[in-house]
């Protein structure tokens, strides 16, 4: 019974943790974008023009789950109008009860800035 | 009587990470009321003034910094926050054929305040 307890609000714990932040640094206001559209770049676009609209950083999420923690950053990325992420960095961090993975990016928009 | 203040003052100062930046000096300050709220662009010309980013704020502290810089509207979006790892991405909810539940929203409140041409 107390194994089971435990082991519930463990599983309620890391269920809560996973997280997108998400900090502006762009100017102006760029309508939200279809998350769906949100490209995940792990290279830097070299031949196409863009601007960039924000920082972002991703955390607590589980070690395999790389796609889910993708579709998060489109997720919250969209809000700000943006229409790629640009992954700068990724990595694993050990912790209690398992480890977690974790990314940094930069929220970018195609083309010139409006503003 | 004490608690009740306490609990008021810890309330008002929750708001954190603010970070403002003003494009236009000079303009008087409106009435927040009169103040408009948008979560898109509007379709008449406009104006940016100001950009406003602040962790655990409200439309409402959005509304009153663009009153103070004499905005006529304040384009209000919520980026960043929690993330239900339990959540399942369907493809056929929404049309643009993605979906994701999240939940909590603890990220940035951010506001531009625009003034209409």
């Amino acid at each position: 019974m107390n194994r089971s307890i435990i082991t519930l609000l463990a599983t309620a714990m890391l269920a809560a943790c996973s997280s997108v932040d998400v900090t502006k640094t762009g100017k102006g206001h760029y309508d939200p974008t279809p998350p769906s559209e949100v490209e995940i770049l792990k290279t830097q676009p070299l031949n196409r023009e863009y601007f960039e609209l924000g920082v972002v950083t991703a955390d607590g999420f589980g070690s395999s789950d790389v796609a889910k923690m993708h579709n998060a950053i489109r997720d919250k990325a969209a809000d700000l109008g943006a229409q790629a992420v640009i992954i700068t960095s990724e990595g694993l961090m050990p912790g209690g009860f398992s480890t977690s993975r974790w990314c940094t990016g930069v929220a970018i928009r195609w083309g010139k800035a409006e503003f | 009587m004490r608690v009740s203040l306490i609990l008021v003052l810890l309330a008002g100062s929750c708001v954190s990470d603010e970070a403002h930046r003003h494009y236009r000096q000079g303009l008087s300050a409106k009435r927040v009321e009169d103040v408009d709220v948008l979560f898109e662009k509007p379709d008449r010309p406009f104006q940016i003034i100001a950009d406003f980013q602040a962790r655990n704020a409200t439309i409402d502290y959005m509304r009153r910094e663009a009153a103070e810089v004499g905005a006529d509207a304040v384009i209000v979006s919520r980026i960043g926050g929690t993330y239900d790892r339990g959540s399942t991405i369907r493809t056929t909810d929404q049309p643009s054929g993605f979906r994701v539940e999240s939940t909590g929203a603890v990220g940035h409140l951010v506001g531009t305040a625009i003034k209409y041409e």
